[in-house]
């Protein structure tokens, strides 16, 4: 009896969350996962005709651009995240003590995560153009004879759409270590100074394992959002040239949004869906490796 | 005197990193408010002109009175909404799962998984159910599916800053009498202020710059400023100078709500600052 | 007492007033049968939608209709109106769609045909170019759109510098890519800044248009009579091979290049000619953003063959509550008066469909060669290739699209990226059903051969 209340009086705490949660994604979820066992082409009216694993079996054994634009999803996320957290990281560290004009600082550097990437990724389009683009005139202005074509050049556009999407996010992470480290009690700095500690043992003994969880948080919702990513996509390149960027959301966006074939996008998806938690699992067992 | 110039170089060290820091993220930023005082002959010049030659306030005047408040207003009403909601809801949550399970277990993953699904499989089913309940093109529609990446986002961020605040805090509070909940009012929200500003801005942001579900969802009287940006992506003349009007006017209450909200994001240096 | 006397003469006047209106509402009604609707229009935000708002009140005054326009991104226009019409939802009464996308609208449009004869409406269809009509508006034989935008590609060149360098226009592609190849990486406009011979629209996304221009001039088709691909003929790897090697004579940003570079390239004179849609012409001629105004001459793309990419149509969804109201708004915005000078309006980047468009004495006059404009689009409609119709177009093109890029890139060769698509189009044929594809295309074959578009 006790432990049911318990428990009840535990559990009113996380009830609402899961209540609206499950509301709003009950449904689509039962329905797109229905959907991709069958064929669905809404071009040719939206019939549902079962397909068994069909869809699945296409996708991991016959379609190679599934492959590729995981893999193009990884180049790009990969050093796209790491550059993110090492800047968010250490612009958190810079900010974090008594600056002239911090607020403000701090304001501007959260401008770029405040446009919507969907135009953040066209100005940048613009920005990068190989004659009118301000980036190569300001690089001629540093003297280089820059003509580079930044999103013509195969290498060079995984480079650009990295760098739009470190502009974009790196905010965030800056933020949420601010506020780590915002929250960590003076106590803990003084009794490690009374011990004689240097600020760089300070730093990895103390402020790093405090700021463990909330980079743990924001490190995964870059690394789920990444997965997502299509709209800088989109805008910036269209997955070219030579298919270098396109990634496995935007493709996902063409065979439902461009080919109608929604029995087939949702198999994608959920292929999607598993590969983001299988690594989120992992990402979480080498974080806290005391779960295990 | 060594130790002074060592200070003095640091001192140094930090501006300069911040002002590459400063340059990087506005230098974009500074081509948008440049462009939206633009005339469409200055969009694409050789060398690029920063300074317009003939500042012209057209693009303004169009978001003004043409086509943009009223995408504002949605915009705000839809985020704050939704922001207020997901705040509600997460910070029990993520308390709760802190507290009584230590910050692990399926439960929190679930949470996390409502972000991980590719929107593009559930957009037709969220379109036929949202129709049927009536939500489609309402404000209502966008605040509850926003919700649900959201609460993903702001209950792993708080579960992180409630896990790591000393308990000892708290147990001396409901020593002192309070019940679980008014130790976490008052006691506890107080004190890791840093983290829920930081997670409400953030919520704030993505649903303002949310563009799919945005763009299936609404119609007209509900659209939002990212649908509408998209919408002077022409193919035949993109419009730079109203889109970057449109940025700009957009960014502003952001802005000013994270400058307004920034005492309680340093609030935490009162107890605890390092000194550099 | 007086106080209910007071209520009472209240109650009276207030019917009275009742009567009135709505007595006078009949009347308007008689007159305007759809005096109060409104409709909801779903085009291409500004500038297309500047179409609809420069007629909007007018079309109020003379009907009663009120018009809210929706501008929808023309990016997702196609995601957008689908899913609309998978819901039946008719939240639009009147919706802007692409030819290329006719087979697979054409389940959810309403045809115009009994439309216009219930509500006895005179579309002078015979006033509209043949291309669009025949092949643009109707599906399988039923009418379901009227033009909105008249588009096609043509070959645009700087007179001056061909006169000055001995040029002449380039009747074959291998001429063009000779006349690239000369005017490619040497400073010709005297400002310091390398120059090169021509743009196409090389971005992943469209940029099968830019193929398909060359296909169809060797003498390619999409599909033979047996809907076998002949995308991988050897007409089409010709075709291919001569665009690969056209492209390292432009600009060296040229593969990321779509319709908004390749229009500011020429505009700012960096190149000599591009291929692009009737648009670029009015922006050549226009002060405010070109360096080369009065330079421009209009031709005809080599080889006999033009892309007649893409264009508009108006069209009403079948899950409209209000085709009346929303047929009397197409009528009035396609007829010839008024759309004749919503297509001559830069502002709305319409361009003309109609036959008076193009013999139009205020259009003609609208800058010293807009004559030879028109003619050109006119020539170039009548040498016109059109789209692929049949239903699953978008895919057939997005296939081939994503493998060009990879034959730019140089991924691949011409053959190994013609024959992949090839083998796709089958696997798509297949997916959609191969009969009924089959008898779609030879729907469209035949369409085209009344035309005389192939023998």
């Amino acid at each position: 009896m006790t432990v049911w209340k318990i428990y009840l009086s535990r559990f009113k705490y996380v009830l609402p969350v899961i209540l609206i949660l499950l509301v709003i994604t009950i449904f689509p979820l039962v329905y797109s996962l229905s959907l991709s066992f069958f064929h669905c082409d809404l071009r040719t009216g939206g019939r549902w005709i079962f397909a068994g694993v069909d869809n699945y079996v296409q996708a991991l054994f016959h379609d190679s651009r599934v492959w590729s634009s995981f893999r193009n999803t990884l180049m790009i996320g990969g050093p796209s995240i790491g550059l993110q957290l090492l800047i968010g990281l250490g612009l958190a560290i810079l900010l974090h003590r008594n600056i002239y004009g911090k607020s403000v600082i701090i304001s501007l550097l959260v401008t770029p995560v405040m446009i919507s990437p969907i135009v953040a990724g066209l100005k940048w389009r613009m920005l990068y153009h190989e004659k009118y683009g301000a980036i190569n005139a300001f690089l001629r202005m540093l003297g280089l004879d820059a003509q580079w074509a930044w999103l013509a050049d195969r290498n060079l556009a995984v480079l650009a759409v990295i760098f739009t999407d470190v502009w974009v996010w790196t905010p965030l992470v800056m933020m949420v270590v601010l506020a780590g480290l915002q929250s960590i009690p003076l106590e803990c700095y003084e009794s490690a100074k009374i011990d004689g500690a240097s600020s760089f043992q300070a730093f990895s003994y103390i402020t790093l394992p405090l700021l463990k969880l909330p980079i743990l948080a924001v490190v995964l919702i870059r690394m789920i959002d990444t997965i997502k990513l299509f709209d800088i996509i989109y805008v910036l390149t269209m997955g070219g040239p030579g298919g270098r960027t396109e990634t496995i959301s935007f493709y996902a966006y063409l065979v439902g949004f461009r080919h109608f074939r929604m029995g087939y996008a949702a198999a994608i998806s959920y292929i999607i869906l598993i590969v983001t938690i299988a690594l989120t699992m992992i990402f979480i067992r080498l974080m806290r490796p005391k779960e295990a | 005197m060594r130790k002074r110039t060592q200070v003095l170089i640091k001192a140094v060290l930090i501006y300069a990193g911040l002002a590459l820091a400063l340059f990087a993220a506005l230098f974009p930023i500074a081509w948008t408010v440049s462009t939206s005082f633009k005339h469409i002959g200055e969009y694409y010049t050789y060398p690029p002109v920063w300074v317009p030659r003939e500042p012209t306030l057209a693009n303004y005047q169009y978001i003004l009175y043409t086509a943009g408040l009223g995408y504002l207003r949605n915009s705000l009403v839809i985020s704050s909404l939704n922001t207020l909601l997901v705040l509600l809801v997460s910070i029990p949550a993520a308390y709760g799962i802190a507290r009584f399970w230590g910050g692990r277990g399926s439960l929190p993953f679930w949470i996390l998984s409502q972000r991980m699904f590719p929107p593009i499989a559930v957009i037709i089913p969220l379109f036929l159910l949202m129709r049927r309940v009536g939500l489609i093109d309402t404000h209502l529609g966008l605040v509850g599916v926003y919700s649900t990446f959201n609460a993903a986002f702001a209950v792993w961020l708080l579960i992180g800053f409630f896990v790591e605040f000393p308990k000892e805090i708290e147990e001396a509070a409901m020593v002192d009498g309070c019940t679980r909940g008014s130790a976490l009012v008052r006691i506890v929200l107080p004190l890791i202020s840093p983290g829920i500003v930081v997670t409400g801005i953030f919520c704030f942001i993505f649903s303002c710059n949310e563009f799919l579900f945005a763009l299936i969802l609404t119609r007209e009287a509900a659209r939002t400023v990212s649908v509408q940006l998209s919408a002077f992506l022409a193919p035949t003349r993109i419009l730079w100078g109203e889109m970057s009007a449109l940025i700009i006017i957009s960014i502003i209450p952001i802005f000013i709500m994270t400058m307004a909200v920034q005492k309680y994001l340093v609030k935490g240096l009162t107890f605890g600052a390092v000194k550099g | 007492m007086s106080s209910s006397f007071g209520r009472e003469k209240i109650i009276w006047l207030v019917l009275a007033i009742l009567v009135v209106v709505l007595f006078s509402g009949g009347m308007v009604n008689a007159q305007k049968p759809y005096a109060g609707e409104t409709i909801t229009v779903a085009v291409h935000a500004v500038p297309h939608a500047t179409g609809v708002y420069m007629f909007q009140e007018a079309f109020e005054r003379k009907t009663g209709i009120k018009v809210e326009v929706i501008e929808m991104a023309p990016e997702v226009i196609y995601e957008k109106q689908m899913t609309e019409f998978f819901a039946e939802s008719g939240a639009y009464d009147v919706v802007q769609f692409n030819p290329a996308w006719i087979a697979d609208y054409s389940h959810h449009l309403e045809p115009l045909e009994p439309l216009a004869e219930q509500y006895d409406l005179d579309f002078q269809l015979d006033d509209i170019m043949p291309i669009f009509l025949d092949l643009y508006c109707s599906w399988e034989g039923v009418w379901y759109g009227m033009p909105w935008d008249g588009d096609t590609w043509m070959l645009y060149y700087r007179r001056d510098l061909f006169d000055e360098h001995g040029f002449s226009t380039p009747q074959t592609w291998e001429e063009y890519r000779e006349i690239a190849e000369y005017f490619a990486g040497w400073d010709w406009s005297g400002d310091g800044v390398t120059n090169y011979g021509s743009a196409s629209y090389l971005k992943r996304g469209r940029t099968y248009w830019t193929f398909l221009a060359r296909f169809a001039g060797f003498g390619g088709n999409y599909f033979d009579e047996d809907m076998n691909p002949l995308i991988n003929s050897p007409v089409g790897i010709e075709a291919l091979e001569n665009l690969l090697e056209t492209i390292p004579h432009e600009p060296p940003g040229a593969l990321d290049y779509s319709y908004m570079e390749v229009r500011t390239a020429y505009v700012k004179g960096d190149v000599a000619m591009v291929l692009q849609w009737t648009c670029v012409g009015k922006a050549a001629e226009d002060p405010v953003e070109s360096e080369i105004v009065g330079k421009t001459g209009y031709a005809v793309l080599p080889q006999e063959r033009t892309m007649v990419a893409g264009g508009w149509n108006l069209g009403i969804p079948r899950y409209s509550e209000k085709k009346g109201a929303a047929i009397q708004f197409i009528h009035f915005i396609t007829h010839p008066d008024i759309s004749l000078d919503i297509v001559i309006d830069p502002a709305t980047s319409l361009d003309p469909y109609r036959v008076t468009h193009f013999v139009s004495p205020k259009f003609r006059a609208s800058w010293p060669a807009a004559g030879e404009y028109l003619d050109a689009i006119e020539a170039n409609l009548e040498q016109g290739f059109p789209d692929l119709q049949i239903p699953g177009a978008a895919e057939y093109m997005d296939v081939l699209d994503y493998q060009l890029t990879l034959a730019y890139a140089g991924e691949k060769t011409a053959q190994e990226a013609l024959e992949d698509t090839a083998r796709e189009w089958v696997e798509i044929t297949r997916r959609l059903g191969f009969e009924e594809q089959k008898s779609a295309w030879l729907s469209q074959l035949e369409a085209m051969k009344e035309l005389g578009l192939i023998d």
